[in-house]
């Protein structure tokens, strides 16, 4: 069934397919929707579960995570300050190793207060353990919440959907529904061997000894490693069933372009037109949009890069007293691999200043000729920024 | 002590952070400086009882096991509660730490009430049967002696003139003492301890010395002797009261000037003496020194300070005061018996159970300390409302 | 029955835990399960207790048990209630046990939040009146003039102990009690009446430490026994926020034998002691005047 609607909705819809049992509720602009919309959705009996209103994120999150230990679905939505203040019980959900799946709407952190599209707010997170995946459109939310529920229950490991603050939470697209019977399907309930159970009494989380720690977060990695394939494989057979596929990189005009455009989230849209608008003009561009940036798909950057000199890399965020995040990531992920790399930075698009294919094709003509707009500081090239 | 899984490659290593075992591995009795210890202790009942009557210890048999058991623990101690129940000036009850929080305990009612119950049981031990021992004199002395002679297991002939025992009983009002008690009271303990009556036995005095050959030992009630001649009793008295006095073939007991005439308020006192005296006697025989003179084998006394008088001791039962009748009922001695304190005596109440904070304290019949785990605090013995536990210097 | 006679249920809590010698959240715990019974799921955050359970993979409590971020107990719980709910799992007790740091100061808001929505989780702060598990800081449970190491001598604390007791009948929870380790009988009587009711209910348990308050171990109990007596910590219970039920309560005795007893109050001048007196004996007569009619014994 095909149907307009927003991002937040989307969300909000794709957990009630996706069966969630325990909904923890606390709003903020602007995923405010999505546990809205799950009030309701809960309230007149379309599903059936919990719905708790929390008094803050950050009891969110330990109101997921009760419940996911448990052995019940869990779900929660949140967006920068929100997230912020979860940070703490983040790395206690990925630990525990929680399949608890978390939309997060991209907006900018305080001061000073603005309630746009930034990813600063996910990104300084990444390193939480939590399996992190930006949404390119509605479809993509509403599938990804979906898949994420099969890959975070298959590994144990908690997921974080994002998407971009109005440009994906308050845009209306047309997309098609996935069937409850078609997804119940494809994501069977949860039922996990280790939980908290009376019948076999144990305890989660005690003080734990320095050799035992280490071989926890060592298991946790190597299984965290292996997500860009746990997802792949679950993506393909979503696609055998509901037609779509969403990979981990979407990749265009990459196989001959002399020069790549990275970037992540709606972002990828107008990087997508500016690749058009360069060709046009003779520039074998090409351009790849990161869906997952946690684990970081090293070997399939790797890849796509192939043998290609020029890198500019898009980041709506950045690490202060460093460089753009993903910037910084994607020279790591290359590092040794491709020998005569330039990796150019620019910061652009924070707080909500739009990205155009315009505003694209300025950034790839300042990479060429060296001069433009965007402002210099340390590695990264920022625009927007007052003269 | 090991634990019984333990993760030693990452392939047992579970998914989420869950433990596998208990704590119970880890000894932490290393970490105690002092250890309890449970020994009762002599309270002040105890103390005073002319025949150091294990009181708390009855009392508490009364209650968790019903008179027999009750019986059977007296028995031990005392051979003729009917007739100390009735008769006994109770020293004890004056002594009872109870009396300053409320009432004393009416002690003498409960034994009284206790002696009624019927039972043949014996509990004498036969290893010692083949030395023969004659007491001579049937009162309340020469009984307990032979009763407690007759327990270690010796064959003893209780030898009187009269032809009926109890001696200086036979005297005893009969407003003061039913002749059917007596008579109840003495078949039973002779039955329990395998005694023999020899009664009847006219011309004790002269005929002495020839019986003196049939036995091994002769212990003599001189008060009960009748017509007795200075040259035919041992020159060298025999004071069961003092740890010196040596035991001859004959043992002629000193009783204390207090004692004599014969008073039947202080019964309790013959029973003790007549004790002691059965206690050097078997040392003396199975040539054992005496280690202990004493009507008990517990070495110190309870202090007052360290029986809880507060917390948990239930209402006084005011409305047994003063109650005159002849016997009580069954349900006026248990609401007496509930009083009781226990003084120094473990009634396996399960205090300190609840009160450590290991779990290393177990009660069956008995109490018993986890030392793999005390970790010595001390509260055990701190809240136990009898003063029961004490702690102890660890020994390495 | 015999004097004095009591029986423990279960043996939930097995030796060989990091318990200090005379811990009194142990005991704590012990009773407490000992009503609860297997049917239980613990919820502790960062405190003594998450420390002395045993060090991983290995526990000393045979529940299942969960060691949650120090302000997220509450929550948590409602969590986990949500969850076994969902899967129709309604009869397990969820217990929310915290200290009295993860409960008056960083495990408030979780707290407030799950007695606002009425979560139906049975939630005891064992209180030994500080951080004790970092050292013997202070909380905003801890009494005023008493010393920690974050109020030391030069500092010590000004402040009263925080009302929790006023604050959890201001949200209105159906049942609220304040219990101690010295009278487990009272302890076990309140929450047998906690499981009975659904919704948040709060017990607010006086768990003495001998390591902190500077007391011998062997006191542990008599200390909590003591501050009952003199009125520190009363015993009572408060229904649905309005009706307030004062226990019975021993022989009243002043303070002075219980702030004796224990060293980190013996830098107190004697203002201090008055004031403490005087605040104690006002806090009394407020307690009594909300208490409804005759004491109510258990």
């Amino acid at each position: 069934m095909k149907k307009v609607m927003m991002g937040t909705e989307a969300a909000a819809l794709a957990a009630k397919l996706a069966r969630v049992q325990v909904v923890s509720a606390y709003p903020i602009t602007p995923q405010t929707v999505t546990v809205e919309e799950l009030a309701e959705i809960i309230g007149r009996g379309d599903l059936e579960a919990k719905y708790i209103n929390v008094e803050s994120e950050h009891s969110a999150m330990a109101s997921c995570i009760g419940a996911a230990a448990t052995g019940a679905r869990a779900f929660t939505a949140t967006s920068s300050q929100g997230l912020a203040l979860m940070h703490e019980v983040l790395h206690y959900a990925s630990g525990a190793r929680m399949p608890i799946v978390m939309v997060n709407a991209n907006r900018a952190l305080t001061p000073p207060w603005n309630l746009y599209c930034d990813h600063t707010d996910s990104l300084s997170q990444r390193d939480t353990g939590w399996i992190q995946y930006y949404c390119a459109d509605v479809q993509d939310v509403m599938d990804s919440v979906i898949i994420g529920y099969r890959v975070a229950e298959s590994v144990l490991l908690p997921v974080m959907i994002n998407l971009d603050a109005f440009y994906l939470t308050h845009t209306s697209e047309l997309l098609e529904i996935p069937d409850q019977k078609e997804v119940d399907d494809f994501l069977p309930p949860y039922h996990p061997s280790e939980k908290l159970d009376v019948d076999d009494p144990r305890t989660f989380g005690n003080v734990c000894g320095s050799d035992l720690y280490s071989s926890f977060k060592f298991n946790r990695h190597k299984t965290m490693l292996n997500v860009v394939d746990r997802w792949n494989e679950a993506a393909a057979e979503f696609e055998l069933k509901f037609g779509r596929r969403h990979e981990v990189i979407e990749k265009k005009h990459t196989e001959d372009a002399d020069i790549l455009i990275i970037g992540i989230g709606t972002a990828s849209g107008a990087i997508s037109l500016s690749v058009d608008q360069l060709r046009h003009e003779g520039i074998a561009a090409g351009s790849l949009r990161l869906s997952m940036i946690r684990p970081f798909p090293v070997r399939f950057l790797q890849e796509a890069v192939g043998g290609k000199s020029k890198i500019i890399v898009v980041d709506r965020d950045v690490s202060f007293g460093a460089e753009g995040i993903i910037a910084q990531e994607v020279k790591a992920a290359l590092f040794g691999a491709s020998s005569d790399v330039e990796v150019h930075g620019f910061v652009s698009g924070i707080g909500g200043n739009d990205i155009t294919a315009d505003s694209i094709v300025q950034l790839v003509r300042q990479t060429i000729s060296g001069s433009g707009m965007a402002v210099q500081a340390g590695n990264s090239l920022w625009t927007e920024v007052l003269p | 002590m090991q634990p019984k899984n333990t993760i030693n490659c990452l392939a047992d290593m579970p998914v989420m952070p869950l433990t596998i075992g208990t704590m119970e591995w880890n000894q932490t009795g290393t970490w105690r400086y002092l250890t309890p210890t449970a020994s009762n202790k002599i309270p002040p009942c105890r103390a005073d009882c002319p025949a150091g009557m294990p009181i708390p210890d009855f009392i508490n048999a009364l209650k968790s096991k019903g008179d027999t058991e009750a019986l059977a623990v007296i028995m031990r101690q005392n051979p003729l509660p009917g007739l100390t129940g009735r008769l006994c000036y109770h020293p004890c009850q004056p002594k009872c730490i109870r009396r300053t929080y409320d009432d004393s305990i009416q002690i003498q009612r409960i034994e009284r009430y206790v002696s009624n119950c019927d039972r043949l049981e014996s509990n004498a031990i036969d290893e010692n049967g083949s030395v023969k021992i004659a007491v001579f004199g049937a009162g309340p002395l020469g009984l307990a002696c032979a009763y407690f002679l007759g327990l270690n297991g010796f064959g003893v002939s209780v030898i009187d003139a009269a032809q009926e025992a109890g001696g200086a009983l036979l005297k005893v009002p009969v407003e003061k003492l039913d002749p059917k008690v007596r008579v109840k009271e003495i078949d039973r303990m002779v039955s329990i301890a395998g005694l023999n009556l020899n009664l009847g036995q006219t011309d004790l005095a002269g005929r002495m010395t020839t019986i003196e050959n049939d036995y091994d030992i002769v212990v003599v009630d001189p008060t009960s002797v009748e017509h007795a001649e200075q040259k035919t009793l041992n020159p060298d008295n025999f004071d069961p009261l003092s740890s010196t006095s040596v035991v001859t073939k004959k043992v002629v007991i000193t009783l204390p000037g207090k004692l004599l005439p014969f008073k039947p308020a202080m019964i309790a006192h013959y029973i003790g003496i007549g004790h002691l005296a059965a206690n050097h006697i078997s040392d003396f025989i199975k040539k054992d020194p005496a280690l202990s003179c004493g009507l008990t084998d517990l070495k110190e006394h309870v202090a007052k300070e360290r029986v809880k008088l507060d917390d948990g001791v239930s209402a006084g039962s005011g409305l047994l005061k003063g109650s005159r009748e002849k016997e009580w009922s069954e349900e006026q001695v248990m609401m007496e018996a509930e009083r009781c304190l226990s003084c120094g005596t473990c009634n396996v109440c399960g205090q300190c159970v609840q009160y450590c904070p290991e779990a290393s304290i177990q009660i069956h019949d008995s109490l018993k300390f986890d030392l793999f785990h005390c970790k010595g605090c001390g509260i055990c013995a701190y809240e136990c409302p009898r003063g029961v536990i004490t702690m102890e210097d660890d020994k390495p | 029955m015999n004097l004095n006679s009591v029986h423990m249920e279960n043996d939930l809590l097995k030796p060989g835990h990091f318990g200090c010698p005379g811990c009194g959240a142990a005991l704590a715990m012990k009773y407490t399960l000992d009503v609860l019974g297997e049917n239980t799921i613990v919820v502790m955050p960062a405190g003594c207790w998450s420390t002395l359970i045993g060090i991983y993979p290995y526990s000393c409590l045979s529940v299942p048990v969960i060691s949650v971020a120090f302000e997220t107990t509450a929550a948590t719980a409602a969590g986990i209630k949500a969850g076994l709910e969902a899967q129709g799992k309604s009869e397990t007790t969820v217990l929310a046990w915290a200290g009295d740091g993860g409960t008056f100061d960083i495990g408030f808001q979780a707290l407030s939040g799950a007695a606002e929505r009425n979560d139906d989780i049975l939630y005891i702060c064992y209180d030994n009146e500080a951080y004790m598990n970092t050292g013997i800081q202070r909380s905003s449970a801890t009494p005023s003039g008493c010393w920690t190491t974050t109020s030391p001598v030069s500092a010590l604390k000004p402040q009263k102990k925080k009302n929790i007791m006023g604050i959890m009948a201001a949200h209105g929870v159906p049942y609220a009690a304040s219990a101690s380790i010295s009278d487990p009988q009272d302890l076990k009587a309140k929450v047998k009446k906690a499981m009975s009711i659904k919704g948040t209910r709060f017990i607010h348990l006086l768990a003495s430490c001998p390591t902190g308050w500077r007391h011998a171990p062997e006191l542990t109990i008599e200390v909590a026994r003591q501050a009952i007596k003199s009125r520190i910590f009363p015993l009572y219970e408060i229904e649905d926020g309005e009706k307030w039920l004062l226990n019975a309560m021993p022989e009243k005795e002043s303070i002075e034998s219980y702030l004796n007893a224990q060293g980190r109050f013996k830098n107190m001048t004697p203002d201090m002691m008055a004031a403490f007196q005087e605040n104690v004996d006002a806090d009394w007569n407020k307690l009594v005047n909300k208490c409804q009619g005759a004491l109510n014994a258990r």
